[in-house]
């Protein structure tokens, strides 16, 4: 039985004892002063009868007529004399006269009085013994209208009473909720602070579990700064500084995918003949040389902001710039600028500089392919050469993106959609869920095209809400067909849309079996604002049943920390972070300091699209919990 | 004053009568404690121990005066009612002075009991009358003889009303139905009530029917030092008489 009823029984017991123990006492105590009373009004009726009498000269009439008189006048229940041979002179006696007092009063508090008795005498002579018995029907009535009084009383009393308890205990009642409630959200995998209430036994327990929470805290940050600096060294280039390829393919990817897509154009830097210039100038100059570059390309990076720089191999350098069109010029300086920067060292390096303009819905392979075109052609004109190319695509999207948007609003409505099913695994080969890209088919008839197609289209069109309800209800359909767990991405910029979080509610409550089979997954919400979003869909989507876990896009986890107050299921890592781990230990470093954040925080990882065999061993040593891709059955 | 309830517990075997049921087992009750008081009081009536005390509390005449009352109230036992009554009725008669009670004790009407009275050396007439009435109770006598009477006096004083003034005697009944013989302050010798045309009596009572046994009981009880007749019993039962 829970404290609250407990005490709440215990307060009612203890008021109705003290009621009733009250009222007992009380009438006991009534009982016992009206038959005192009694008594003495019969002690002293008799020796007034008693001396009228014995002034009647003995006179048996006289004494009846006097006795009679006074027992018809007064109060009196019974008078009789008694003669001094023992026989009985005269008995008057009242009928039993009914009380209004009911009669179990009667019974339980009887009030019996001695009767009072003095000699009656007539001259010198003793004539006999008077009796005399007062009514006791008015005590009766006494004790029962005063007993009435009371218990009503005490009966209001008691409510009041009752009612500032039952006050005090709901008061008791809400610190003792929010304890309870940090217990739970702990048990949860939640790990929140919570309000030291003021009751001292109360705030030690909360402050106990607070001190526990923050030492976690502080192990996720320390995890979270280690792992930075793991992902880091996975990903940056020792001797530039500057990020390497495998980073700075992320970063295009993930700039190109945002909304909008950040990339506008793409400049390649390649030092030509850089083994050469090893053998004839030392590491150490060469070294020199390339921070060299490196600086000068960072500059870029610092005054612009989403550019950003990498280096994607020995002598090849990337410069990623936001907006198309400025690309020529951008080459141009950055030209004089390395020329300058370099030649103070030696006037033996020569660099060429290539370049794509408009990247549109080019991927990073087609990207890096055509600035590598260029490059070319830049090598064959010469040293200090600079080719940029126009992005053919770009053309057609600045005339095409309207012909897209339409074509994604055309593929919604006429339901010209589906869902790819990726099997998600876990180490033993068990099916953890499905994952479910949407698919979009633009002509009829046509293709199926992957989000890699259109997606940033999309998102700049914003139409992510749209597509994401579309996959929602494509999987809510599938799993109401064959009860099988299914994941589906949702863009961080849809939780920002109004009313979407409330739409997929809605959908998830219409059909709560199905929802109860879905996962719902979050890319990468990175920044704080978005956050509460976040929370706010969590807390949306799990009451309706499903399951929310987020995506990983490289962000640094330090920043992340509602990853420790949300209930959410997993978090997936995408290949390009952990791919080649099987070879690189930083990577590899990096991958397992992810994986003891995450599973310290209770949550699974999961990894998509590892499509080499041993990274796929290697990420199962290190125990990730789930896998999915080319290399998974 | 016990309640009926507690009354109906104590005695071991109340006689079932319909409403005087507790007044029936009160009377068993002391009727159980009398026989009680019987066997494991003293042989005798009054306790020395407790009148000693008492004497000594109240001052040097009542200390002095002891002896010889102790020496009366040992020798009515064995006595002859009347010679026990020509004892205490000397005894009284010379040892008490008449006195009314604003001069002995600066009050309008105060009963003294017998200590209290020899104390002094001085008392009305309820004073003679009570004391020399519990001195014949210690002796053993039974209350039935005994009555105090409320009588008027002719003393024949200037300006007395013609009726008389109000006098307390005590009347000794050596049959129930008998004629009485008067104990009085103001006659020196003990006569017949028929010798004695100066007295009307008025009203009578005695202390039976009250409680004369051992208890303690009632000894707090605020309702019994309300009446002046109980009051004073109290006292002198407090002085180790009854």
């Amino acid at each position: 039985m829970s404290l609250t009823r407990q005490a709440t029984l215990l307060l009612v017991g203890a008021l109705w004892l003290a009621i009733l123990g009250s009222l007992g006492l009380h009438a006991v105590g009534m009982q016992e002063a009206l038959r005192q009373q009694l008594e003495v009004r019969n002690r002293d009726g008799a020796s007034l009868l008693a001396l009228a009498l014995s002034q009647q000269g003995g006179d048996p009439t006289l004494m009846q007529t006097v006795a009679a008189a006074t027992f018809d006048l007064g109060h009196y229940r019974r008078l009789a004399l008694q003669g001094a041979d023992g026989r009985v002179g005269f008995e008057l006696q009242a009928g039993e006269r009914l009380t209004r007092a009911p009669r179990w009063l009667v019974s339980a508090l009887p009030i019996q009085a001695a009767p009072g008795s003095a000699q009656v005498s007539d001259g010198w002579r003793e004539i006999g013994r008077l009796e005399v018995s007062a009514h006791s029907a008015w005590a009766y009535e006494t004790l029962w209208s005063t007993l009435q009084r009371t218990a009503l009383l005490l009966a209001v009393l008691g409510l009041l009473a009752a009612a500032v308890a039952v006050a005090v205990l709901r008061a008791w009642q809400r610190p003792l909720d929010v304890t309870v409630a940090q217990a739970q959200a702990l048990e949860e995998g939640r790990f929140v602070i919570a309000d030291e209430p003021r009751a001292p036994e109360l705030r030690r327990l909360t402050r106990s579990m607070n001190s526990m929470v923050q030492r976690l805290h502080q192990w996720f940050d320390a995890q979270a700064a280690q792992v930075d600096a793991l992902q880091q060294q996975a990903h940056t280039d020792a001797v530039t500084g500057l990020a390497n390829r495998r980073r700075f393919i992320g970063q295009l990817d993930s700039a190109q995918s945002a909304a909008p897509a950040h990339v506008g154009a793409l400049l390649m830097v390649r030092v030509q003949d850089l083994q050469g210039l090893n053998a004839r100038l030392g590491h150490e100059a060469v070294d020199a040389v390339l921070s060299a570059i490196a600086a000068a390309l960072q500059s870029y990076p610092n005054q612009v902001t989403g550019a950003f720089v990498g280096r994607l191999n020995g002598s090849d350098f990337a410069l990623a710039l936001p907006v198309a069109g400025l690309a020529d010029e951008t080459a141009a300086s950055l030209m004089q600028a390395l020329r300058v920067s370099t030649a103070a060292r030696a006037g033996e390096v020569r660099l060429v500089i290539g370049g794509v303009d408009g990247v549109g819905s080019l991927r990073p392979p087609a990207l890096l392919a055509s600035a590598d075109a260029a490059l070319a052609r830049a090598e064959a004109i010469g040293p200090f050469a600079v080719q940029v190319q126009r992005g053919a695509a770009d053309s057609a999207v600045q005339t095409g993106s309207q012909a897209w948007r339409r074509g994604i609003e055309q593929a919604l409505d006429g339901q010209r959609h589906r869902l790819a099913e990726r099997p998600v695994r876990a180490r033993d080969g068990s099916l953890l869920y499905l994952a479910c890209p949407l698919q979009l088919q633009f002509e009829p008839d046509g293709e199926f095209l992957d989000a890699g197609h259109w997606m940033a289209l999309a998102a700049r069109s914003r139409l992510l809400p749209r597509v994401d309800l579309a996959a929602v209800e494509l999987a809510l359909q599938a799993i109401a067909g064959d009860a099988s767990r299914r994941c589906v991405q949702v863009a961080a910029a849809s939780l920002a849309a109004e009313g979407f979080i409330e739409q997929v509610q809605a959908r998830l409550e219409r059909q709560p079996d199905a929802a109860r089979l879905l996962v719902l997954e979050v890319v990468e919400p990175a920044a704080d604002p978005q956050a509460r979003a976040l929370r706010d869909a969590v807390a949306a989507w799990r009451g309706s049943g499903a399951q929310v876990g987020i995506e990983d896009r490289g962000g640094s986890l330090q920043g992340r920390s509602w990853l420790q107050s949300l209930p959410l299921s997993h978090v997936t890592i995408g290949s390009r972070f952990v791919a080649g781990l099987a070879e690189d230990g930083a990577v590899r470093d990096y991958a397992r300091g992810l994986a003891t954040l995450v599973h310290g925080l209770g949550l699974r990882l999961v990894a998509t699209d590892i499509d080499a065999t041993a990274d796929l061993a290697a990420l199962w040593q290190l125990g990730v919990d789930g896998a999915c891709g080319a290399a998974v059955a | 004053m016990p309640c009926p309830l507690s009354l109906r517990c104590a005695s071991p075997n109340p006689p079932r009568r319909r409403r005087r049921l507790a007044w029936s087992a009160g009377r068993a009750l002391r009727a159980w404690v009398l026989g009680l008081a019987c066997v494991v009081a003293p042989t005798h009536a009054w306790q020395a121990g407790p009148m000693a005390a008492a004497a000594s509390r109240l001052g040097a005449p009542a200390r002095a005066a002891l002896p010889a009352l102790q020496a009366l109230l040992g020798s009515l036992p064995r006595a002859p009612h009347a010679e026990q009554l020509r004892q205490v009725n000397q005894f009284f008669n010379l040892r008490i002075a008449f006195r009314t009670d604003a001069e002995v004790w600066a009050r309008d009407d105060h009963w003294a009991s017998p200590l209290e009275a020899l104390d002094k050396g001085a008392g009305d007439c309820e004073d003679y009358a009570i004391a020399k009435y519990l001195s014949l109770i210690s002796g053993g006598m039974a209350a039935s003889h005994l009555r105090l009477v409320y009588v008027r006096a002719r003393l024949g004083t200037p300006g007395e009303p013609p009726a008389g003034q109000p006098h307390m005697v005590l009347a000794y009944y050596a049959q129930p139905q008998d004629e009485p013989v008067i104990l009085d302050n103001l006659v020196p010798t003990i006569e017949p009530a028929s010798r004695r045309p100066d007295l009307t009596p008025v009203f009578s009572f005695n202390s039976e029917g009250l409680w004369q046994g051992v208890g303690s009981a009632q000894a707090g009880d605020p309702l019994e030092r309300l009446t002046r007749w109980r009051a004073v019993l109290l006292k002198a039962r407090a002085e180790g008489f009854l």
